[in-house]
């Protein structure tokens, strides 16, 4: 796998995190009843993969096997503790919707498993392109998730009311059923555009 | 034994490079982030004695509006009217709601019973239910209420003089928020904000 768009479609969508992989559900669940949310966590995970796969790809050999697993969760969560600092200076309310669930990329799995199967094994300008089609993928899922959520739950897109006042909002959709409910649909959509193959 | 050491200094360059890179954003980000809850803690407060401001003219408004003064580690901001008399007290009030904490500014008439104003600061309650004590509807309830014996947020409040709505689906947000007041209430009433004490506030 050598070609750049093969690499960054393949995170994007035949291995899609969310749908595919099934990582990162935590957060997909908890954050994406609006819109603005899942926008900002999938940019804040963004900058977080792609900045972690780039330094962790040039440390490559240097690390010994032994210590990677705490080399990767250090870079990592100093990356996302720069993320919150920066939420919390210039997107206040932002980060208060967020509350602790940016605390918590630290720990997601999607993150940890790419710098683990690819970064720390791949030149930087692969990992960086790795990074960039998983997290955007990871971006799409949650957006396409928050669409579905908030329209049916609120009634509105990135709070404006799209709904005519007649709707009656899905409270089920905003909570975490709501959410379990679209990500099985969803994954099922994804699963009829491109089946999986059995083995 | 070589390989011991070379996995020390990893870890410890990594963690030196890291340490230095947050410790020099925090210092950066920390009087924006200090400014920003500043900020918002003024826009509650005046929004709970119901004073009109325009969001560039802020500072200036509530210094000319606004006393702060500090009694036992807490902060009271009062307000006088044109007589020189108090018309209202504000402070700070929190306690655990559903999900986490809740941070309010409660405003009162000097004779710390009767509730001026209501603005929520801070929550993580449930979207769509809980949290839904942050809108006007909720929040204007509770203007004029009396916090004798005891403020009641219940399911239906009628006209008593001490109850107000719940929350449809949010009966455990609306009673957190039921006993923050309560309890902040009556511990400023009784040992902070005391008799004596009110004596002396109650002309500027």
């Amino acid at each position: 796998m050598n070609n750049t768009k093969d690499i960054y479609m393949a995170g994007l969508w035949e291995d899609n995190p969310v749908f595919r992989q099934m990582l990162g559900l935590c957060i997909t669940l908890a954050i994406t009843n609006k819109v603005a949310n899942g926008v900002t966590m999938g940019v804040a995970v963004f900058f977080v993969l792609t900045a972690s796969s780039l330094i962790v790809s040039m440390l490559g050999e240097v690390v010994p096997r032994r210590v990677r697993i705490p080399v990767f969760m250090l870079v990592i969560a100093t990356f996302v503790t720069l993320v919150y600092m920066f939420l919390r200076a210039f997107f206040m309310p932002l980060s208060q919707a967020l509350g602790a669930y940016v605390g918590l990329i630290i720990t997601n799995c999607v993150i940890l498993g790419r710098l683990e199967s690819f970064s720390s094994e791949n030149s930087p300008w692969d990992s960086v392109v790795d990074a960039a089609g998983v997290a955007t993928g990871f971006a799409f899922a949650l957006i396409a998730m928050s669409v579905v959520r908030e329209l049916l739950g609120f009634g509105t897109l990135f709070g404006v009311q799209v709904l005519g006042s007649g709707w009656t909002p899905w409270v089920s959709m905003i909570l975490a059923p709501g959410g379990f409910l679209v990500l099985g649909l969803l994954i099922w959509v994804q699963r009829a555009i491109s089946p999986v193959e059995e083995e | 034994m070589k390989k011991e050491i070379w996995m020390v200094t990893i870890l410890v360059l990594v963690a030196t490079v890291s340490a230095g890179v947050l410790g020099f954003v925090n210092v950066t980000t920390r009087p924006i982030i200090k400014k920003n809850e500043v900020r918002k803690l003024r826009e509650s407060v005046l929004e709970s004695v119901n004073i009109e401001y325009e969001s560039d003219k802020l500072e200036d408004r509530f210094e000319s509006e606004i006393k702060t003064e500090e009694f036992d580690g807490k902060d009271f901001y009062m307000r006088y009217g044109e007589d020189g008399n108090l018309t209202e007290v504000a402070f700070r009030i929190s306690g655990s709601g559903f999900q986490g904490p809740i941070t309010a500014i409660v405003s009162l008439k000097p004779d710390l019973e009767t509730i001026v104003g209501l603005e929520i600061l801070d929550h993580q309650e449930t979207p769509g239910l809980g949290a839904r004590i942050k809108e006007e509807e909720f929040l204007q309830q509770f203007n004029g209420k009396v916090v004798k014996p005891k403020l009641l947020v219940v399911t239906d409040a009628g006209e008593a003089n001490n109850k107000v709505d719940a929350i449809t689906g949010a009966t455990r947000t609306s009673k957190a928020v039921q006993g923050i007041i309560n309890d902040h209430v009556s511990d400023v009433r009784n040992n902070i904000l005391t008799e004596k004490v009110m004596e002396r506030l109650s002309h500027e």
